[in-house]
């Protein structure tokens, strides 16, 4: 009989135990940088992964090691197509690759996304009479882009009752704008899958 | 007679519960800390001064070990380059992190240095690569722990 009684209290203590947390939510802040495998949907860990890898890439590519020993070459970013079933920022991983290329010191870029507020300023600087003509920006004294930062991420995947399967394939090319020829390309693969467990979902 | 019978099985019962779930949660949450870490120098002169420095945490030197340090200069950039070895008969999940720091040991641009996922077969001996963020970098380390849950 006593037992029972010591068997009922340390279950009663268990349950409590367990519902005791439930209801309130908690809010920590997380490491930015840490690797997250919450679902096997583009991640981003995914694309601090793929900008670590291309601009490393970039970077000790030969041709583009010597060119980049001699100057500073310019570049302007095309958006990456997003040809996956997910909706993807693909705007935030060329913003991410353009923010380290940028960064290393090596590269120049341009940036044709602020083009029309920048027309609006050269135009006031040179039509309202504010400025000191000989510091006003001049029209038709930017400098024109050498490179193009283009790309693509695909993804294939496979799944059947417990298991998902994810492949993501992120290409990068650089075409040189003078002369069509893609100067330097690259591939980043990233598998992930996830698995039922025994128990449930 | 019937009424103890049943309190033993519900004792085991109870017992049971208790040593699955201390076992779920000891396995669940299996993460260490920092594992290892590593650092080449470049001297004064110039010239490379390797120091190698390999701090192991002693449940991850069960499994791995770093067998090469080196650093090479990509023009003006760092470039390191760390072997890896398992040794281990299973396939391990891990992650590592490179940190850069500049000739007065600050760390530099450490926005840029995510932590990376890392699989190691049986027995498998891989090489990782990083890029310096920038030409200020003169040591890297590398951290390697178990991949978080």
């Amino acid at each position: 009989m006593k037992n029972s009684h010591l068997l009922i209290g340390v279950l009663g203590i268990g349950v409590f135990t367990l519902s005791g947390c439930a209801s309130t939510p908690v809010v920590r802040y997380g490491d930015a940088q840490s690797l997250q495998t919450v679902s096997t949907d583009f991640s981003s860990s995914d694309l601090q992964q793929i900008t670590s890898s291309m601009v490393d890439s970039l970077l000790v590519f030969p041709p583009m090691a010597e060119v980049i020993s001699q100057r500073r070459p310019v570049i302007t970013v095309d958006s990456i197509k997003n040809k996956t079933m997910q909706h993807i920022d693909t705007e935030s991983v060329t913003d991410s690759i353009r923010t380290k290329l940028i960064q290393s010191g090596k590269f120049r870029f341009i940036d044709r996304t602020t083009d029309e507020a920048a027309i609006n300023e050269v135009k006031t600087q040179q039509d309202s009479g504010l400025v000191d003509k000989s510091t006003a920006a001049q029209f038709g004294k930017q400098i024109g882009a050498e490179y193009m930062l283009t790309g693509n991420i695909s993804e294939i995947e496979q799944r059947d009752a417990r298991l998902k399967d994810v492949y993501y394939k992120i290409t990068l090319n650089l075409k040189n704008l003078n002369t069509g020829i893609l100067e330097w390309s690259n591939e980043k693969e990233i598998r992930k899958t996830s698995k039922r467990s025994t128990f449930g979902s | 007679m019937n009424m103890l019978k049943e309190i033993k099985l519900l004792k085991q019962f109870v017992l049971g519960i208790l040593v699955f779930s201390s076992v779920v949660v000891l396995s669940g949450c299996g993460t260490s800390g920092i594992a290892g870490s590593a650092s080449v120098v470049q001297g004064p002169d110039g010239n490379l001064q390797e120091s190698r420095v390999v701090v192991y945490n002693p449940w991850l030197s069960r499994y791995i070990k770093i067998t090469d340090l080196k650093s090479v200069f990509v023009g003006d950039l760092l470039q390191a380059n760390v072997t890896v070895f398992s040794k281990s008969l299973d396939t391990l999940n891990l992650q590592y992190k490179f940190r850069w720091y500049n000739s007065g040991s600050i760390e530099v641009a450490p926005e840029f240095s995510p932590w990376q996922p890392l699989i190691l077969y049986g027995k498998e001996t891989k090489g990782i690569q990083a890029i310096a963020p920038n030409p200020s970098v003169k040591e890297f380390k590398i951290e390697i722990r178990s991949q978080e849950k």
